[in-house]
């Protein structure tokens, strides 16, 4: 009995010390995450989890409301494709799945000039997550304190991307503003070339009645998978 | 005039030496397939791309952002938690020593292949004829899919340790055994399974251990997976979330679940028409099953059978057959196998020049297809 009771005191010992080594080596030799990837990581995933944000942008010396939306929509030759669906105030659409953006003013409405812009200030999940994912995985994504929406916040200051804009490639400025706690978005300062704006932005849950008022202000362009 | 202390360092220095190249003189033949294969592999990948370095492309890209930045788990997105810990230890360990980790990864992979090779043809020795481990040896240094082993992968680390832990049961070391079964457990998640063979020794061994080396023996066969149960505890510490693995595995669409076979084959030609490279990983996947039966007409313990059927079969129920035909190469039984069918010289030769042909081909297609 006391030989099988030392065999499992030295098995559960080494079971122990396995769990106990593999747990400490990486601890030990590898660097936590940086505090700025990890704030741009979780940001990230309020935005593709939620798929929905409503923003307020102001932006070329107007206010509009916006309605963001990630899904699956029908491309120019009929083909679902992920993507983003902005829908401003002003009844504005922007569809981009593919690459390409797409834009459609109503007869009375001054076009907007750039519609990147426009996506990235309404903290589309497609555009401004996506981007926020990317540079916390490559580590390009930097912090600090700040104050936005009215409440402690972190800036997350992203690195420069290059844009077309009317044929002129231009870098943008994006700043994305979080809550100081859970790193839930909250507000977007961008520029890009001499247009710059700045939103209020908030993640909502894509239910039911949400998605019909999609349906029902863009039929031609939203697609049913999601 | 040499003093007597001095006199008696000299003689020690040159015993150790004179027994350095006792070791090594039996053991040529073996450097010698090594370096020949690693010459081809390393030539190949500087002649693909002479200003570049493809031995540390792909997943050495995310092993190289582990051991530089730590975890950091984006949902939805493809992340570093998909890759184990221990690998990544290593290079940040050579990193600390003055190398770049851009050189890090693949000289670690090559030096860990070399006593890879060694422990192999020791543990093949042990339970075949020596003519067989010989060639069983030449075949996995060769193997279309080994240039693997010399890219920032941890593969050539696994084949240490999962030999290693075999090799120190069967010679009764098996606090050393544990050792190297736990660090299989955090480098790929198929180093649980070398406890199936740690198992069988440990039960062939038991009447004649003491109970310490008897607890130790237990314990070894258990550490894999304890150390595999240590890597969601790190994970919970470090990125929050204890589930980060499979959550990261999910954004390269693997899934495992009970019908992941059934959908794997129901979608193969969907998969096959977007990625035509993944007939490779077909084409082995069916291979490295044939191999597993002709290497159970052979006769290895069952156990090595069945985690090399573990190996192979299991990660199908992730839904695809990704990289199958590289997890082949942590499966001992398959070369075993080679080894048999070699036993004529003509089949020997012909397998030979398949071989290397195929490595070179294998070597080519780095830069278009992920292992």
């Amino acid at each position: 009995v006391r030989g099988l009771a030392a065999s499992i005191v030295v098995a559960l010992s080494i079971c122990g010390a396995a769990l106990g080594a593999g747990w400490a080596i990486p601890a030990g030799v590898l660097p936590p995450p940086a505090r700025a990837e990890r704030v741009a990581a979780d940001a990230a995933a309020w935005l593709l989890r939620y798929r929905v944000v409503e923003s307020s942008l102001r932006v070329e010396g107007r206010r509009v409301s916006g309605l963001c939306l990630r899904g699956w929509f029908a491309s120019r030759d009929g083909v679902l494709a992920r993507g983003v669906l902005l829908v401003l105030g002003d009844g504005t659409r922007i569809l981009n799945n593919g690459g390409a953006e797409r834009m459609t003013s109503p007869p009375r409405v001054r076009p907007w000039r750039s519609p990147t812009l426009l996506l990235e200030l309404a903290g589309c999940p497609g555009a401004v997550g996506k981007r926020l994912a990317g540079d916390a995985v490559d580590g390009t994504v930097t912090a600090a304190r700040a104050f936005a929406a009215g409440q402690p916040a972190l800036a997350l200051h992203l690195p420069t991307q290059r844009h077309h804009v009317r044929g002129i490639l231009v870098r943008d400025r994006l700043t994305v503003y979080v809550s100081a706690r859970r790193y839930r978005p909250l507000a977007v300062v961008d520029s890009l070339g001499d247009l710059s704006g700045s939103s209020r932005i908030r993640v909502v849950r894509a239910g039911a009645s949400l998605l019909e008022r999609f349906q029902a202000q863009s039929p031609p362009m939203l697609g049913t998978r999601q | 005039v040499i003093s007597q202390p001095e006199t008696g360092r000299t003689e020690a220095r040159l015993g150790a030496a004179a027994r350095g190249l006792e070791w090594i003189q039996p053991r040529l033949w073996l450097i010698g397939w090594w370096a020949a294969s690693r010459l081809i592999v390393v030539a190949v990948a500087l002649a693909i791309r002479p200003s570049g370095w493809i031995l540390g492309s792909w997943d050495g890209r995310w092993y190289r952002t582990v051991a530089r930045d730590g975890y950091l788990l984006v949902p939805g997105r493809q992340s570093d938690p998909a890759f184990f810990p221990f690998f990544p230890v290593v290079l940040r360990a050579a990193h600390d020593l003055g190398l770049g980790y851009a050189v890090a990864g693949p000289l670690v992979s090559n030096v860990a292949l070399l006593v890879g090779l060694v422990l192999f043809e020791a543990l093949t020795r042990n339970l075949f004829r020596p003519q067989l481990a010989r060639r069983a040896t030449i075949y996995l240094a060769v193997f279309p899919l080994g240039y693997v082993f010399s890219m920032t992968y941890p593969e050539s680390l696994m084949l240490v340790l999962m030999t290693g832990a075999a090799l120190a049961a069967m010679r009764r070391s098996w606090w050393l055994a544990a050792a190297c079964g736990a660090a299989a457990g955090i480098t790929r998640p198929e180093g649980v399974f070398i406890a199936l063979p740690l198992g069988a020794i440990a039960w062939s061994q038991r009447r004649s251990l003491g109970p310490i080396e008897r607890g130790a023996a237990a314990g070894a066969v258990l550490a894999p997976a304890a150390a595999l149960a240590s890597y969601p505890l790190y994970l919970s510490h470090v990125v929050h979330d204890p589930l980060a693995w499979q959550r990261a595995q999910r954004a390269w669409g693997r899934h495992f679940h009970a019908l992941g076979a059934v959908s794997a084959i129901e979608h193969l030609p969907a998969t096959l028409a977007h990625n035509a490279w993944l007939v490779r990983d077909v084409i082995a996947f069916v291979l490295y099953l044939v191999l597993l039966a002709v290497a159970w007409r052979i006769g290895p313990p069952l156990p090595w059978l069945l985690a090399g059927l573990a190996i192979v079969v299991i990660p199908v129920f992730s839904g695809g057959f990704d990289s199958i035909a590289r997890f082949g190469l942590l499966v001992p039984p398959l070369f075993w196998a080679l080894a048999w069918l070699g036993r004529r010289p003509r089949v020997d030769l012909a397998i030979r020049i398949a071989s290397i042909t195929l490595l070179v081909g294998g070597t080519l297609t780095i830069p278009h297809v992920y292992p």
